[in-house]
């Protein structure tokens, strides 16, 4: 057997001055010959314990010889001794080997080695993470970490959709991503800020223990960004990166929309069912598409029927997103420049970096940033410590070309350019041959021509963000230090979007607020000229924290402690205007008047000129309190206690109420320093453990009635108006959420394998909930009440393996595999259960019924299609039947609709691999989620009627259409008058649901480090040059139907891009 | 354990110099713009929120027959609930969250919010007179949310069986945790005339816009209750207390026959403002029942200002005193008018309600050629409620009044012709009491009607 452990003893005879010494003396050092301060050395006859000095030198009591005494060290190897005489021991020891190498893993408030930690953490690297190629740091993690998931579907503007072990609460509105830490303070400006080149690792803090650490805010999890920091007595080192992204041009013609001449035959038929003839007649004008207004021309006799086949015809050639694709996208660009110095003296240490990014997009919108940070920390005295670091961020966006959208209402064979290349107008509000014949050229031009829109109507975007963080460190005595830091943020944003006077949104304001009169005269109520929006908001967060520490040791006793107290204060404040008649080049405005309405132009009802002022003030503030206890023995056994009360400005709640304690413990045993443990397989075993509790109430309900000033007056009554927003509540209690972790970390010898297996349980009781409220009682929709309790479980497993082939090539492989699956227990729902409770929409909605995942796939009950009609068939009441209404409404049952599973991946994980050889390497992570399942898109008549294009499904193609179709399709028929309810049954029945399983090559990274020692290149430390493709593609999916679940069918799923760049260290 | 924890953390927080003691940091709103309503003019701003305050039930308008659909635009409705409702359906008539329900007791409960607030607010002298002007508004929203209401969900009022027809439900806190169910008819309308009663004292006599109410706004609400309960001496009363507040007519000789909108909005008739809006009305759909149109004088302006031909020779509304495409249900003195004379009539004083009758009639006829009508041939009060009709169509009125005349034996029965089939509404059909929505009735001890 191959024994790693190494151990060196050299035994130098001293001048003995007595025959028999009760006491054995030795010094305990490392390879490099430094001596090793509290390595612990145990008697194996009766487990006495000492502890090396800080000189690393120690005294054992033995009372007789020979006998083995065990030397340890954290993230050292364990040195096995057999003593045969009194001598001064020298002890060498040999550190874990690279892959075991001590981590430190930072929760933001300490560092602990991950020997002592029992919670669960998962820790990345700046070199795992920089294989990938990013202007934002968070994207990177999903395909390197542990037990994260990124979830796309679900995520609105402010939510990431980085999820952690699933939820903890039932509430619709509550924040789902977890607490992002950026060098110990939490981060609340725009994410995109942080320079990725700056990171130095991130931690992920997945358990109870986050939330006792961190707080009510880390029910979610804690992502932990540490940036990179020079150290004391360090050559200076400066490092540069560069890399050029290019992005494939997006693919539109996946989106699987109806043809040109599909969506013809559609309108013709809705025509001969005279579908919107009284629209002609509405004051509002509104807008027929071209193919209708053709239709119409040949009903009244002025097109002959020849003529208006041959322009369908023409018609139906047009594709949308064929010109979309190729006019309006482009390959995207993305450049980035990063450098850093970095150095220490024996007072000093500090880092400063700069980048630059600059990244234009498929639709050519530019994003500018530039980082700037800088970090000093000075020791002018062994017991005295000041830190200082500035993050600073500008950055500057400015917007490109109009995305395709199918909400955007353009019929499929709409054509933005004609075959000279001129911008063609589209449809819009209003019906054209009422534009054409409008206002005797008195008019500004009423088309919207998306191919130019863009040149007139641009949205300027800039923000400063500057963090500035001071610390001092005071160490009266080596085991207590004192630390005060003070953190000051403020972001500040500034968001211009100017629609020239050519735009469409000023023409069309224009022309709505022109009056013409008889005698040809007009008067504009808006001035001609550009609309100006103007918006400023500023973020200003103080942070304000008190800490002491303590670090003792006592024999085998080991005790850490920090106990301190912390006040936040955050203020959003932030303005909108609008200036009309702006001219942008003399910086000139009009005037105009909001307090009396103008008739609309083509309605002439009397409207208010839209103004768009408003004011917004928001004011954060906690206040914190923590403690935290670390206790090992013998580096054997560990146990910690942690505890936090926040209290924040909860409006309308007692005192009492605003305060909530969460609280864990944890237990480890490192069995490995165990002197029983002689395994021949395993080099490390531990296990470990936590529970937790946390409480939460919801920031946005409260004991009281509350209402909200609506930010503009009555217009009528020239008074200020007010909207209850919140409900008294007083029956509202704390959700209260436990959550149990036990794991176990093991090393094969050799380091052949190692990893960890994890196992938690999360219960969450008295959790918020929608309760749905009798209308009649004022409230509309539901309320939140304490209303669920919900059961999660699930493990993550990592697994590494080295390995070295013969001819040197390395390998390296790390398998994440995570599990999660939760049951709602219990859920309070009267009998209010509508088909639409069970069965929403596409993306993953909390379904909320008892047994179930809270993200639960759900559909109707499917029977086919009616061979006589092609209706579709549901079921109602265990029976046939096809009154949709019923289905889709208070008639359906849970015994009604079907139960596919869960609607979020119940296991996903990543599997990264890294294989060099000699000067290359390469690396890549294949991505994988599985064991659930998505709803894929259909056709919707009732959009395809009301020209609202989210509907316009190519499967119209595949419609029945005549008696015996129903054996080929699913698809219903096209039937008039349409039945909305009829197409949310068939949309959301069993037929469509998909298995969601799949698995994707997220990035591959090829690097090559050139030779340093000779050449052009001797000045350098390193030189590596790198190539890297990110989203390479789909490896695999269970679905047949061509849909990457995670963005579904209308999503446009992310291009691959490949990136090119240089990293040089001198 | 936990309470090792706690005195841990209090001791950290002892020497952060805070405990309790940090209240005036978290004292601070956390929106600048968040209020617990605390004071008048908090309770104001409620009451001014007009984007929801001013809807009224359409579902009654809907129902009734001053207008018909064609099938071609039936067919064409977006919404299956409301072709069903157009043919008196008894199923599938609401969507799951049924708004002509829902506006009248947002109001109820906005209202209740109000007066109980108010009456925690011990006002001083200066602030008498708002506190009982919100008093008044707060009252006077939450009866005409309950009249609405009663006229749509409930039996015409008759006093011999109010006792036991089922009401409404009545709902008088806002307390939402309290089960709602059926109050009996009488019940119904005491509450309805208690709170008008009330809210005629505390009202004053002008509100500074017809979005707020006033007190000749509530005797006209009150006038318009105690029509319906067939208390036509009551009724009188409260239209001439209406009257000798504001009896403002507007004349139609001034009025621009060719604009899209003729009348013009808040003006001097318009007691209160409110809106009712519903797709199957809209005055794009909606063709005005042509019996009704020809029934018009062409000396009659109304038979201008009030239609619009169409392509097809129909014709549609556009006489909506909200002077746009959605149709006003507020109170006018028009109305107010057409009330006194009804009451005048029906109590045989023939000489004063024609006069009243006159004096509508001369703003509505053309001038030139205006004679005030004498004794009619008929009957007088046949002759007011035809101009009831006229003056007062596309209003919500058509439906409650329906109700109340097949009640005294005028067997109005409705016919609604889709795709060749014919649809009829028999008088006295338990379906003019229309069915309450059932999220209402699984959410609550509410009984069916």
């Amino acid at each position: 057997m191959k024994t790693i452990l190494k151990l060196i003893i050299i035994t130098i005879l001293l001048p003995a001055i007595t025959e028999a010494q009760p006491v054995l003396q030795g010094v305990v050092k490392d390879a490099d010959g430094n001596p090793l301060t509290g390595a612990s050395i145990r008697n194996s006859a009766n487990d006495d314990i000492e502890h090396t000095n800080e000189f690393g030198t120690f005294q054992l009591n033995i009372a007789t010889i020979p006998i083995s005494i065990f030397v340890s060290h954290v993230g050292f190897h364990r040195a096995d001794i057999d003593i045969n005489s009194y001598d001064t021991l020298h002890i060498t020891l040999f550190p874990l080997t690279n892959v075991l190498q001590e981590v430190e893993i930072s929760t933001g408030y300490q560092s602990i080695p991950k020997e002592r930690a029992v919670g669960s953490f998962d820790f990345i690297d700046s070199e795992t993470l920089n294989e990938q190629v990013s202007t934002d740091v968070l994207s990177r993690l999903e395909a390197v970490a542990n037990g994260l998931n990124i979830e796309r579907r679900a995520t609105s503007g402010t939510d990431m959709g980085i999820r952690i072990r699933g939820l903890s609460t039932l509430s619709a509105g509550a924040i789902r991503d977890p607490l992002i830490i950026l060098d110990g303070f939490p981060y609340e400006g725009d994410i995109n800020n942080i320079n990725p080149n700056d990171v130095k690792d991130i931690t992920l803090l997945k358990d109870a223990a986050a939330a006792s650490i961190w707080g009510s805010r880390a029910g979610n999890g804690v992502i932990v960004i540490t940036t990179k920091m020079g150290a004391n007595r360090q050559p200076t080192s400066f490092n540069f990166n560069a890399n050029t992204t290019v992005g494939k041009i997006p693919d539109l013609t996946k989106y699987p929309l109806m043809t040109g001449a599909d969506f013809i035959e559609a309108e013709k038929f809705l025509f001969e069912n005279r579908h919107r003839f009284s629209d002609t007649a509405a004051r509002s004008r509104p807008v027929f598409t071209p193919v209708y207004e053709l239709l119409f021309l040949q009903r009244n006799n002025i097109i002959a029927a020849q003529e208006v086949d041959r322009q369908l015809s023409n018609i139906a050639e047009g594709n949308l997103l064929k010109q979309y694709q190729q006019y309006m996208y482009d390959a995207s660009l993305n450049q980035q420049y990063a450098a850093n110095i970095q150095g220490g003296s024996d007072n000093n240490a500090w880092y400063v970096s700069a980048g630059y990014d600059r990244n234009k997009s498929a639709l050519a919108a530019t994003y500018d940033r530039w980082n700037l940070s800088f970090k000093n920390t000075y020791t002018p005295h062994r017991a005295l410590r000041f830190d200082v670091s500035m993050l600073y961020t500008l950055s500057e966006s400015v917007s490109g070309k109009t995305a395709y959208s199918p909400s955007m209402g353009l019929p499929p064979y709409t054509r933005i350019m004609d075959e000279s290349g001129n911008p063609l107008a589209v449809m819009r509000t209003y019906r054209q041959s009422f534009l054409d014949t409008l206002g005797d050229g008195r008019l500004l031009d009423w088309n919207y021509y998306p191919l130019v829109e863009d040149h007139y109507s641009k949205t300027t975007a800039s923000l400063n963000n500057a963090v500035v963080n001071t610390g001092a460190s005071y160490t009266p005595l080596p085991w207590i230090a004192l630390h005060i830091k003070y953190q000051y943020q403020q972001q500040k944003t500034e968001n211009n979007t100017l629609y020239e006077e050519q735009s469409y949104i000023a023409r069309d304001l224009v022309n709505q607020f022109t009056v013409l009169d008889a005698s040809g005269g007009i008067t504009h109520n808006v001035p001609k000229g550009g609309v100006l929006d103007v918006g400023y908001s500023s973020l200003r967060i103080h942070n304000l924290r008190g800490q002491l520490n303590t670090d003792n040791q006592w024999g085998s006793h080991n005790l850490v402690s920090l106990l301190g107290a912390e006040f936040r204060s955050g203020t959003t404040s932030g303005k909108n205007s609008r200036a009309f008649g702006y001219d942008p080049t003399n910086l000139t405005y009009g005037t105009i008047d909001l307090k009396n309405r103008f008739p609309h132009l083509i309605t002439n009802s009397n409207i208010f000129i839209p103004s768009n002022q408003d004011f917004t003030g928001l004011v954060n503030r906690f206040v914190s309190g923590f403690v935290n206890v670390a206790y090992t023995y013998d580096d054997r056994y560990l146990l910690t206690l942690s505890g936090r009360r926040d209290a924040s400005n909860l409006f309308g709640v007692n005192v009492n109420d605003k305060w909530n304690l969460l609280w864990s413990v944890g237990l480890g045993w490192n069995i490995h320093n165990e002197s029983f443990f002689t395994s021949v397989f395993l080099d490390k075993l531990k296990v470990r453990a936590t529970h937790g509790y946390s409480g939460n109430v919801d920031i946005s309900k409260s004991a009281v009635t509350t209402l909200m000033y609506n930010s503009a007056q009555s217009p009528y009554t020239n008074t200020p108006m007010a909207l209850i927003t919140q409900h008294a509540n007083p029956e509202l209690t704390w959700e209260r959420v436990n959550m149990s972790n036990v794991a176990v970390d093991f090393a094969l010898k050799d380091s052949r394998l190692h990893g960890s297996v994890e196992f938690f349980l999360k219960k969450g009781l008295d959790l918020f909930g929608p309760a749905p409220m009798d209308p009649t009682t004022g409230l509309t929709g539901s309320i939140t009440r304490n209303v669920a309790s919900l059961k999660g479980k699930g493990f993550d497993v990592e697994l590494t393996t080295d390995y070295t082939f013969p001819r040197n090539i390395k390998w390296s492989g790390t398998l994440n595999l995570s599990y999660y699956n939760d049951k709602v227990l219990s859920y309070y729902r009267d009998s209010d259960a509508t088909g639409s409770v069970f069965v929403t929409g596409g993306s993953p909605s909390m379904i909320r019924v008892e047994g179930k995942p809270i993200f639960s796939m759900f559909s109707y009950k499917w029977g086919g299609l009616d061979p006589a009609t092609g209706d579709p068939i549901g079921y109602l009441g265990g029976f046939p039947s096809m009154d949709y209404n019923a289905i889709t409404g208070l008639g359906t049952t849970i015994d009604d609709i079907v139960y596919h599973g869960s609607a979020i991946p119940t296991y996903f994980g990543s599997f990264r691999n890294a294989i060099s050889y000699r000067n290359f390497s390469i690396s890549f992570s294949v991505l994988y989620k599985l064991g659930y399942y998505f709803r894929n898109e259909g056709i919707d008549y009732a959009s395809v009627m009301r020209a609202n294009p989210t509907g316009y499904h190519q499967e119209f193609n595949e419609r029945w259409q005549n008696p015996g179709d129903q054996r080929f399709t699913n698809v219903p028929s096209m039937v008039y008058p349409n039945h909305s309810d009829r197409d949310d049954f068939y949309l959301n029945s069993e037929v469509k649901v998909k298995k969601a399983d799949h698995i994707r090559l997220q990035y591959v990274n090829f690097s090559y480090n050139f030779n340093t020692d000779k050449g052009f290149l001797k000045s350098l430390r390193n030189a590596k040059a790198y190539l890297n493709l990110t989203n390479v593609g789909m490896l695999w999916k269970a679905n047949d139907v061509g849909v990457d679940p995670e963005y579904g069918a209308y999503g446009l799923p992310p291009v691959m891009t490949g990136s090119l760049g240089v990293q040089l260290t001198f | 354990m936990k309470k090792t924890i706690n005195r841990l953390i209090l001791l950290a927080m002892t020497l952060a110099f805070c405990n309790y003691g940090c209240d005036p940091f978290l004292d601070v709103k956390p929106n600048k713009k968040l209020v617990i309503p605390q004071s008048l003019d908090d309770l104001q701003a409620l009451l001014d929120y007009y984007p929801n305050i001013q809807f009224d039930p359409a579902i009654g308008e809907v129902s009734a027959d001053d207008y018909y659909l064609t099938t071609e635009i039936w067919n064409g409705l977006f919404s299956e609930n409301d072709r069903q409702l157009y043919i008196w359906a008894d199923h599938g008539i609401y969507s799951t969250a049924p708004l002509d329900w829902i506006y009248p007791y947002r109001n109820i409960y906005q209202a209740n919010v109000v007066i109980e607030n108010l009456s925690a607010l011990t006002s001083d002298l200066d602030d008498l007179e708002r506190w009982n002007s919100i008093m008044g508004q707060a009252l006077f929203l939450r009866a005409r949310a309950f009249l609405s209401v009663a006229l749509i969900w409930s039996k015409p009022y008759n006093a011999n069986t109010a006792d036991t027809d089922l009401g409404i439900p009545i709902r008088l806190s806002s307390d939402f945790n309290l089960i709602s169910n059926r109050s009996t008819l009488r019940e119904s309308y005491n509450q309805i005339l208690k709170d008008l009663q009330a809210a005629v004292e505390y009202l004053p006599s002008t509100a500074i816009h017809p979005y707020r109410a006033s007190k000749p706004a509530a005797l006209a609400l009150l006038a318009r209750t105690y029509l319906y309960m067939g208390d036509y001496a009551n009724c009188l009363l409260h239209a001439e207390a209406c009257l000798a507040l504001r009896d403002d007519l507007l004349d139609y000789n001034t009025l621009e026959k060719s604009a899209t909108y003729p009348i013009p909005e808040f003006n001097q008739e318009i007691l209160y403002q409110s809106t009712q809006s519903s797709p199957p009305i809209a005055p794009s759909r909606a063709k005005i029942d042509s019996t009704l149109y020809n029934s018009y004088n062409d000396n009659d302006l109304r038979k201008t200002l009030f239609f619009r031909e169409n392509s097809d020779s129909s014709h549609s509304f556009k006489g909506s005193y909200n002077s746009g495409n959605t149709l006003f249900s507020g109170l006018a003195t028009d109305e107010v008018y057409l009330m006194r004379a009804e009451c005048l009539a029906r109590l045989g004083e023939y000489e004063k309600a024609l006069a009243n009758l006159n004096a509508l009639l001369e703003k509505r006829m053309v001038t030139e050629t205006f004679q005030p009508i004498g004794i009619p041939d008929g009957s007088l009060l046949d002759l007011i409620l035809e101009h009831r009709r006229k003056e007062l169509l596309m209003r919500g009125l058509r439906w409650p009044d329906i109700k109340r005349f097949n009640q005294e034996g005028l067997n109005i029965g409705l016919t609604r012709v889709i795709d060749q089939n014919t649809y009829e509404l028999l008088p006295n059909s338990p379906r003019f009491i229309l069915p309450i929505p059932d999220i209402v009735l699984t959410l609550s001890d509410v009984q069916q009607n």
